[in-house]
């Protein structure tokens, strides 16, 4: 009822967007090589295709869009995947140049057969304040809520609070000075207790052929507990004009976790092969960042930048080829670095752009030890 | 007759009146020019349909003349540009009754990183195009939060 619900409002948006008179549809294709898909020691190498469509519209205040997107892998099809997004957004302005934001969005994600459990779907809003206390000062105030529902893995439910508060001073030597402090509070409402661990579906034990979690093991163990994870963070911003086409940025990071994910096995164990695209609340510890933009003849543009993570990740244990904890039990901890390269150019009304980015993670869990490269290719075309 | 010709005549002053106040302005592919300069202000004025827009007050390097820089909605405007910032604006040209100088701006260059507003021809990304198009993107094709 709720799924038939759902399709008759997305079909009344479409049908809505597609009457409207100015409503616009994007289309585009990325490509990209990446020598190891899952982060890991597992060294697996695919080339991913992303298509992507876009339908548009705004009245007034209100701009409401829908965003689809299908993932295909050429030599793992297994990780294939569908999005899609159907959102409204508002702006309101205040006097002066300030102004309130808000958006609602609810995104879906569905893979194929073999990991179908971490398909997921729920609400995400954003509030966002500008605020322009002098000509060049900004303060900002934000807000998100996201809720992801689980419906074949109920452990993996979450719901994200995030608030921020940013101050941002431009000074006449062309520098910005950023400085946002925030809080990143991520609660797990239903995590299984007694996990009846197997072979055929511990993601961290089998490697190649990542097994799918038994739903039976679920049933079998109805004993629920909650966690949550806070996390206070501080980044500061500098960046620097050279001109107009020439900017250098340098950024740094500080995260601290006040509780981690201590004994939640079931959520530890097989939702490791997400949690190196996720793991955004798992982490504390340090990053700096230093980039470059520039803008070359032809309005060529080119970033390059250079990270380093120091992350720990509080209640998560290095474990041993088998996912097993090893004694004495030590917290994992990363180095991370990550270098990237970006290059994009606009013709009339295509879109084009290539990346390369390669990461060097050093961990004292094996399992996360690995080397990555990523090369992509991207093409759009807005009608 | 004479009540009609009077109805005739205040309609039609109401409607210069109207255009008066608002004279149409065009994107012209033939008048683009890139001015470099310094913001002298930046402001939230209501313009095209009593909408809010954002305007920049720009002070050409070269020459020393304001211009008046169009760049688009407001909520469409996510750059944190500050008085004082240097930039390198791109759009349609064109020189007001008032002797003001114009600019309809298609690209905002600031930092090393382009901004667009507007395709080749003029047409406002705004106007559809997307989420993922939105200044700040940098046209980049967003990837959103997947897993």
């Amino acid at each position: 009822m709720k799924k038939r619900v759902f399709i008759f409002m997305l079909a009344l948006l479409v049908s809505g967007l597609l009457a409207a008179k100015n409503f616009n549809i994007g289309a585009n294709y990325s490509g990209y090589y990446s020598d190891n898909i899952f982060m890991n020691v597992s060294q697996i190498t695919d080339y991913v295709s992303q298509l992507q469509a876009d339908i548009h519209f705004s009245v007034n205040k209100f701009n409401l869009y829908l965003n689809a997107s299908t993932d295909i892998y050429a030599d793992n099809p297994d990780f294939n995947s569908f999005y899609i997004e159907p959102a409204v957004e508002f702006f309101f302005s205040l006097k002066g140049r300030n102004a309130v934001s808000l958006s609602l969005s609810y995104p879906i994600l569905n893979y194929k057969e073999l990991f179908t459990d971490f398909n997921h779907s729920g609400p995400q809003f954003q509030a966002n304040v500008k605020l322009y206390t002098t000509p060049q000062t900004l303060l900002k105030v934000g807000y998100l809520f996201q809720s992801r529902n689980y419906s074949n893995y109920e452990s993996f439910d979450f719901r994200n609070h995030t608030a921020f508060l940013e101050i941002n001073r431009f000074f006449n030597t062309q520098t910005n000075v950023r400085l946002q402090a925030g809080l990143h509070y991520r609660y797990y409402p239903h995590i299984v207790e007694n996990f009846d661990f197997g072979e055929n579906y511990n993601y961290y034990n089998n490697r190649k052929s990542h097994g799918k979690m038994s739903k039976q093991s679920q049933r079998q163990s109805p004993r629920y507990k909650t966690m949550s994870v806070p996390n206070v963070y501080g980044v500061l911003h500098i960046s620097q004009g050279i001109g107009t086409r020439l900017g250098i940025t340098g950024e740094a990071e500080f995260r601290k976790n006040f509780s981690g994910l201590d004994d939640a096995e079931t959520l530890i164990k097989n939702s490791y092969i997400i949690y190196p695209y996720n793991d955004n609340y798992l982490w504390d510890g340090t990053r700096f960042g230093l980039s470059i933009n520039v803008v070359l003849f032809k309005e060529f543009s080119v970033e390059g930048l250079i990270s380093y993570f120091d992350k720990n990740y509080p209640g998560i244990y290095i474990m041993d080829a088998d996912g097993n904890v090893i004694e004495p039990v030590t917290e994992r901890n990363d180095s991370l670095l990550l270098y990237t390269l970006k290059i994009s150019k606009k013709i009339r009304q295509w879109d084009l752009f290539t990346h390369v980015s390669y990461r060097d993670n050093h961990s004292n869990d094996d399992y996360f030890f690995y080397t990555l490269l990523t090369i992509s290719i991207g093409i759009g075309y807005y009608f | 007759m004479k009540t009609f010709g009077l109805f005739l005549s205040l309609l039609l002053s109401i409607k210069v009146g109207i255009f008066a106040q608002e004279p149409i302005k065009y994107y012209r592919v033939d008048s683009v020019k890139t001015i470099k300069g310094e913001i002298i202000n930046i402001t939230s004025e209501k313009s095209y349909h009593k909408r809010n827009f954002t305007v920049i007050y720009l002070k050409e390097k070269k020459s020393g003349e304001i211009y008046r820089v169009e760049v688009s909605p407001e909520w469409f405007f996510s750059m944190d540009l500050m008085k004082g910032s240097q930039i390198e604006v791109t759009g349609s040209y064109c020189l007001m009754e008032d002797d003001k100088h114009l600019l309809m701006t298609r690209s905002i260059t600031f930092q090393g990183e382009i901004y667009q507003f507007r395709d080749k021809y003029g047409f406002p990304l705004w106007r559809g195009k997307g989420k993922y198009m939105k200044p700040g993107d940098k046209g980049r094709m967003r990837r959103r939060g997947r897993h």
